[in-house]
């Protein structure tokens, strides 16, 4: 007969108001019977301790309210929907974290505490490995990502290599289509020939002698030719009077050309150009509902609490970011040292809360023996020495240390897990808030998205470009052209399988759409920033090239221009 | 052909109401007849340059065939639009309110929905709340008498059934594993597939709608 106690409870409460509700009883009241939601045991001695701690327990109303706007917050969330089947004290926890942020906009109506300061930056600072990135991949039936059933794997089946193909080309080719100018005009008349219609390559058979623009894959066959290849067909591309637009075109780029399909079924070229590319808030406002980074997805009001908050002025902070760190070099360690104890001694309050130093961690390439992994371990222990020396930078700042190139384990294959934990154990012993992430891996601040790719891409892109008839690449700027190659193609390296292996099946964690906020391509080439469609890219360059330089990331400036600014040590040497 | 577009978007709309599922929303079709219905402002306001006057003879009829179109567009624009809501609705309360299970991630509707219509649901999720708890909150107000009607009453609890219940016990049998649950009586549970129950149906309410457990009878 248990079950028809709180009922009659419930009535004897309003009736009578002298009888006291315990909190669990009111939070089983509100929880349960108003919003119809499911409890985990934990669930109600959760809030029984939060009634408490904020001495709530003798006042029922305020109780109810505190209780009914935290469930709200909770159903309301995020990721609502795949939400709880119960309630459970971890999910009540991270949404009284979250309405924390609501509290301090100006005019929000007094949370219960109504103090924002209590809100803890580092709670929303998170590190995302390229290996627990949630799969999207896109959906042809339903134009639009979709959730692989399948975890991804290290071994996928054979289909995975064409799938991977097919994600970006889709992905890019949606982009085209939304583009105002590859729209068909809809009325009859003059204009109707003029948008630029995109032909796939299947449809030039037979049509020898058209002028045609089609989209696909710059890829070299067996033959040593270059084709450009889509979903179901492929047509050799003759170069010899193609302008190109600006950009690197490399082999393994998806390109737009433009040219005459001539009588020897070949396909002469007179422009190629990169596909159009689109800002982060236009992709939000259609996938925002996506969680492409898997720490849950925010809405576009979500993320405007969230800007908001970021450019706070108690959250005012800094990332440092250092490429280059080779733990072997001595004037490398001393010029750390130095860098270090000059944020160490700084005010707490401006003091930077992360610190992304980038590989390589040894000048020379890791080779997979006893010798080299003993002095690896040796390193990373004089650089948690090294570290230990600023206790209170330890206690305030995060590190997070990304692999480079040549870093163990041997292997080129992108994304590059973290640094192995048996190198390491120096570090995780000394180090408090110590992240070894992936490369590339993401950092959500915020509303921000940051990737970090630790690769030498001007190199790598420069070599593999295409060649175009008298194209001269010398005069132009080869920063913006790297910039805007890699942002337009929406992927970190769009190049062909035997010059950047990749992980076929995590394809998927080096797509930049929607894009970044931020993109660090830490890079041995010269330190550069550029914005290009809002997206800020800069490469910190490596630390010991002519001075000790590296960059300092400000998240809560409004300008992206001015959110990275270069630094370097003084010179020393006189 | 004019008008195309917006056909496409009214069968679609239909098909949605016969088969009551909500199907993938067709962006093409909805961009089409927007900018369809921008070319065709953009030719009638040519045609009305003369400030309001009415062009003269043939123009005039072009203007008007041009301006049923647009409104034609509009509707089937809107009907379309309607028809996503209402769909959403419907499945909201199918499931008595509860969003997790009328659009959890492994729910068809779920797959199907995009940023506008995540909005639209959970704006409207916490409007249905209002108006529910709206019921409580007055009970605190001086001069009311007598039980509350949410007591014997919750408005979206039972679905979309409205018959009432039979007996004050139920017995059930669990579909999924859930786990630890707590009911409204603080008594626990544990929900693994298979095991069966015999609670009082206040209990169980919210279980039976979202589909944790069914009645054997």
């Amino acid at each position: 007969m248990f079950a028809s106690q709180p009922a009659s409870s419930a009535r004897r409460g309003l009736k009578q108001k002298t009888a006291q509700r315990t909190p669990a009883q009111v939070a089983r009241k509100v929880l349960v019977t108003e919003l119809a939601l499911n409890l985990a045991p934990d669930a109600v001695p959760w809030m029984d301790d939060l009634a408490r701690q904020f001495e709530l327990e003798n006042d029922e109303a305020v109780m109810e309210e505190t209780f009914r706007h935290l469930a709200k917050g909770l159903v309301t969330r995020g990721d609502g929907f795949d939400g709880p089947q119960l309630v459970t004290a971890d999910m009540l926890e991270e949404t009284y974290n979250r309405l924390l942020v609501t509290a301090e906009q100006p005019g929000a109506e007094g949370a219960h505490t109504g103090a924002g300061d209590e809100l803890d930056s580092t709670h929303f600072l998170k590190v995302v490995d390229a290996f627990e990135m949630p799969a999207w991949r896109w959906g042809d039936e339903r134009k639009g990502f979709e959730k692989a059933e399948a975890g991804p794997s290290l071994a996928p089946p054979a289909t995975s290599k064409a799938r991977y193909l097919r994600d970006r080309f889709n992905v890019i080719k949606q982009v085209i289509l939304r583009n105002e100018h590859f729209s068909p005009p809809t009325l009859v008349g003059q204009e109707r020939q003029d948008y630029m219609k995109l032909t796939s390559i299947k449809n030039l058979l037979g049509r020898q002698g058209g002028h045609f623009l089609i989209f696909g894959l710059l890829t070299r066959m067996e033959d040593g030719a270059l084709y450009l290849e889509d979903l179901d067909d492929k047509v050799e591309l003759d170069l010899s009077e193609a302008t190109p637009e600006s950009g690197l075109f490399t082999e393994g780029s998806f390109v737009l050309v433009d040219g005459d399909y001539t009588v020897d079924s070949i396909f002469k070229v007179n422009e190629m150009g990169h596909p159009p590319s689109e800002r982060r808030a236009a992709a939000r406002r259609i996938y925002g509902h996506h969680d492409f980074l898997g720490t849950g997805a925010m809405s576009i009001a979500e993320e405007e609490e969230l800007i908001h908050a970021e450019r706070m002025p108690q959250h005012e902070t800094s990332f440092i970011v250092l490429s280059d760190i080779h733990l072997d070099n001595h004037k490398i360690m001393v010029a750390l040292e130095k860098l270090l104890s000059a944020y160490e001694d700084m005010d707490d309050s401006e003091k930077p809360s992360l610190f992304v130093l980038c590989g390589n961690f040894r000048s020379r390439p890791f080779l997979f023996d006893g010798e080299a992994t003993r002095e690896y371990q040796e390193l990373f222990a004089s650089l948690a020495t090294l570290l230990a020396k600023f206790p209170s930078l330890l206690a305030h700042a995060r590190f997070l240390l990304v692999p480079g190139p040549t870093d163990p384990w041997s292997s080129n294959l992108l994304p590059r897990p973290a640094l192995p934990e048996s190198l390491v154990k120096p570090l995780l012993a000394k180090i408090p808030h110590i992240t070894f992430g992936s490369n590339p891996c993401r950092i959500r601040y915020f509303s921000q998205e940051i990737v970090v790719f630790r690769e030498d891409m001007m190199g790598r892109m420069m070599r593999n470009a295409v060649r175009m008839g008298d194209s001269n690449t010398e005069g132009a700027d080869l920063r913006k052209a790297l910039v805007q190659t890699i942002l337009d193609q929406a992927h970190l390296a769009p190049l062909p399988l035997n010059v950047r292996p990749i992980l076929w099946d995590f394809d998927h964690s080096l797509r930049l759409y929607p894009m970044p906020t931020t993109l660090i391509l830490a890079d041995k080439f010269d330190p550069y920033k550029l914005v290009y469609e809002d997206c800020l890219v800069f490469n910190p360059g490596s630390f010991a090239r002519r001075r000790f330089g590296w960059s300092t990331y400000y998240p809560q400036m409004v300008d992206a221009k001015e959110r990275m600014e270069e630094s370097e040590l003084p010179d020393e040497r006189n | 052909m004019l008008g195309d577009h917006a056909q496409t978007l009214v069968l679609d709309a239909h098909r949605s109401l016969q088969t009551r599922t909500l199907i993938p929303y067709n962006t093409e079709a909805v961009r089409a007849v927007i900018r369809e219905a921008q070319s065709l402002s953009d030719s009638i306001s040519i045609l009305y340059q003369d400030q309001g006057q009415p062009p003269p003879s043939p123009y005039y009829e072009e203007a008007v065939i041009k301006a049923h179109a647009l409104k034609r567009n509009y509707r089937n624009h809107l009907i379309y639009h309607q028809q996503r809501l209402d769909t959403l609705k419907d499945k909201f309360w199918e499931k008595g309110g509860m969003l997790s299970a009328a659009f959890g991630a492994e729910t068809d509707t779920r797959k199907h929905m995009t940023t506008a219509d995540e909005a639209f649901a959970k704006s409207y999720a916490e409007l249905c709340m209002r108006l529910k708890t709206s019921y409580y909150e007055d009970a605190d107000e001086p001069g009311m008498q007598g039980p509350q009607m949410m007591d014997a009453f919750d408005l979206l609890g039972g679905g979309v059934d409205a018959a009432p219940p039979k007996d004050v016990f139920v017995t059930v049998r669990v579909l999924k594993d859930v786990g630890d649950v707590e009911t409204v009586s603080g008594a626990r549970l544990t929900l693994t597939k298979g095991s069966q129950y015999s609670l009082a149906r206040e209990d169980i309410e919210n279980m039976i709608v979202q589909g944790f457990v069914e009645i054997i009878d």
